[in-house]
């Protein structure tokens, strides 16, 4: 089913690209303008993906023995720290929201206990912005915290 | 006489201090990274391809070079003390290796192993400063018809020799392409797909790309994957002497081996991967105890060990002569010359001597580091896969978030990142290769211009871009290569 799903994905997103390279100018073969290459992959895009999309639905749905017990949370959980990121960051500086998602997968990934996590997320996210803010010179989101720990 | 002068001139820069101690760097990360299972050659260096930015460009480029041949000895570690392969390019020492470490000559399999990595390493590497110099005087007289055949035919061999489904293949390469055309246009001017934010309209980055396909995704991988380590093989200091009969079986499958790693190691794709495979049916093939083969020969590690790091030598040959990269390995190399402001090239060779010949000598040196690090430290190695998945992941997940922020301060960049990795996990999970869609996504803004100014010239008549005595040559020998195979079966079958 998730082929399917992921199928037709390619298929739509082959028509928005196609959509959107066509306002561009296309040109002619002799003089070719900016949507001229954009044109052509979202034509073979669409093409492609239609033949896939026409694959997966001639083969019969199979469900493999890790799908049928349910899906696993850890990964997404990952991916959702992942994601969260840029949000916390842009709202809560470097070490809070770096401190936020470091507890959280180790949390999630079950490591020893939840204190341990929670320090080693304290001491990873301190490392890191020693390492990145102070040696590597890499300017972060910083806040009082981060000046505070810079002056310091 | 001329390369002698110029290799010399290599060693000066690559026998700096730091040039060293980047090498032994590169050399000891590679090695982990190649014993860790999960975490491949080319996930570490796109996760390190941030770090490299305070780098000098050559150093950085020793530092890859020296994950890359690293990765390929660590993982032959974990194949013959544990079963496990640490990467893709093991998998087949696994085969004779672990049988012969059940058999109690583990030690053995080791040395043979790093020392034919050694000898194919160091033997690539004669290969690639000979074929790179040549192929880079000859890339001088291309012009933007050339260079997009050389794209073109290398993007259809990626699909071929990828792996998997060749339809699925081909989107993840469209699926490149597409995102290598966002970012304005080279030659007007054009914003395209950059719905008004200023942060794309240099393109999509590649760091983040590489990242998420790469590292994110593989993160993901490992996290979904149940967390079991077999019992580790013990080898004593002893053991490590291999006897004089294997001394003598392994030595003509590592020559063949190199030779045979290093041909692989110049077509598109996962060559490392495939050398070994290629290596391992030829030495069962010409041996006299075929029998033997999957039981512990010497012959089924000796070989395959020593192509895969043959191929690592061979995959560099077109990116260091004509600025493409056939791997997507190689394409975290040329992101990280971009990130420097380097553009590769024909003209690398004679613009930046100290990078090119530096990269090259810094090869040789971290050969003999690997051969030192890997033989006698091979058991503490393998103590590194008892750290905890569970802390090890998040640091990685780390490494990634802060290490794509660092270069561009934006935040767009991090919901690339995790986008990538969310969909390189969908895709990998669903039989969809990540490495066509890096590859293109690099090679396709410099096929696009290439294709544009070629058409210019020639008024749009494409036959004159194909009947050109270089580019038609490409295409004729890329069409032999793809039509020999199902030909050859044909007549073979039309005989019986």
């Amino acid at each position: 089913m998730k082929d399917r799903i992921v199928a037709l994905g390619f298929v739509l997103f082959a028509i928005i690209f196609l959509a959107g390279s066509l306002p561009l100018k296309v040109g002619t073969a002799a003089r070719p303008g900016a949507g001229f290459m954009p044109a052509m992959v979202g034509v073979c895009l669409l093409v492609a993906a239609s033949y896939n999309l026409f694959r997966q639905f001639r083969t019969p749905v199979s469900v493999p023995a890790g799908e049928a017990s349910g899906v696993r949370l850890t990964p997404w959980g990952i991916a959702a720290a992942t994601f969260a990121y840029p949000v916390l960051l842009s709202h809560l500086n470097y070490l809070v929201s770096t401190f936020l998602v470091m507890a959280a997968m180790l949390l999630l990934l079950r490591f020893k206990s939840p204190w341990v996590s929670v320090l080693i997320a304290l001491a990873a996210t301190l490392a890191s912005f020693l390492f990145f803010g102070k040696l590597l010179s890499v300017v972060l989101p910083s806040g009082v915290l981060e000046d505070a720990i810079l002056a310091f | 006489m001329d390369v002698i002068q110029h290799l010399m001139f290599g060693f000066n820069t690559a026998a700096t201090p730091v040039n060293l101690l980047y090498a032994l760097a590169g050399a000891f990360v590679g090695t982990i990274v190649g014993v860790l299972p999960g975490i491949g050659p080319l996930g570490s260096m796109a996760i390190l391809l941030s770090f490299t930015l305070n780098m000098e460009a050559t150093s950085a480029m020793i530092f890859f070079a020296g994950i890359y041949y690293g990765a390929m000895y660590g993982g032959s570690t974990t194949s013959i003390l544990l079963n496990i392969p640490g990467e893709a390019a093991s998998v087949v020492t696994c085969i004779d290796g672990f049988k012969m470490a059940q058999k109690g000559r583990g030690g053995a399999a080791l040395t043979i192993s790093a020392v034919g990595s050694f000898v194919a390493g160091t033997l690539s590497i004669v290969g690639l400063m000979f074929a790179a110099s040549a192929l880079a005087d000859a890339a001088l007289k291309f012009g933007p018809p050339e260079f997009f055949a050389i794209g073109l035919v290398g993007l259809v061999f990626l699909v071929r020799l990828s792996g998997g489904s060749t339809s699925k293949n081909v989107l993840m390469l469209l699926l490149g392409l597409a995102l290598g055309c966002v970012g304005t246009d080279h030659l007007f001017g054009t914003a395209r797909f950059t719905f008004g934010l200023d942060e794309l309209a240099q393109g999509v980055e590649f760091l983040p790309v590489a990242m998420g396909l790469f590292g994110i995704a593989e993160v993901m991988t490992t996290a979904a994957q149940a967390d079991e380590l077999g019992q580790v093989i013990r080898v004593k200091l002893r053991d490590l002497l291999p006897r004089v009969e294997e001394w003598r079986r392994s030595a003509w499958p590592v020559l063949r081996g190199s030779v045979l790693g290093f041909f692989i190691g110049l077509l598109p794709g996962p060559s490392p991967v495939i050398s070994t495979f290629v290596s391992y049916m030829t030495e069962k093939k010409l041996s006299k105890h075929p029998e033997e083969f999957g039981q512990g020969a010497i012959e089924g590690v000796a070989g395959p060990e020593s192509a895969n790091n043959a191929a690592v030598g061979g995959a560099y040959v077109p990116l260091m002569a004509l600025g493409v990269p056939f791997t997507p390995a190689m394409a975290v190399v040329v992101g990280a010359l971009m990130l420097h402001g380097i553009t590769p090239g024909p003209m690398l060779m004679t613009e930046r001597p100290e990078l090119f010949w530096g990269v090259i000598a810094s090869m040789y040196i971290g050969n003999v580091m690997l051969l030192i690090l890997n033989v006698p430290m091979a058991q503490m190695f393998v103590q590194i896969l008892k750290i905890p998945r569970q802390l090890l992941l998040p640091l990685i997940v780390l490494m990634c978030l802060v290490g794509v922020y660092s270069v561009n301060s934006s935040y767009i960049d991090l919901y690339v990142l995790a986008l990538l990795g969310i969909a390189g996990f969908v895709l990998r999970t669903l039989g969809y290769e990540p490495a066509p869609l890096v590859l293109a996504l690099v090679i396709g803004p410099m096929m696009e211009t290439a294709l544009r100014e070629s058409l210019i010239i020639f008024r749009g008549d494409v036959s004159r871009m194909v009947f050109r005595p270089i580019a038609g040559t490409i295409y004729l020998v890329a069409l032999a290569a793809l039509l020999a195979p199902p030909l050859i079966r044909l007549f073979r079958r039309g005989g019986r």
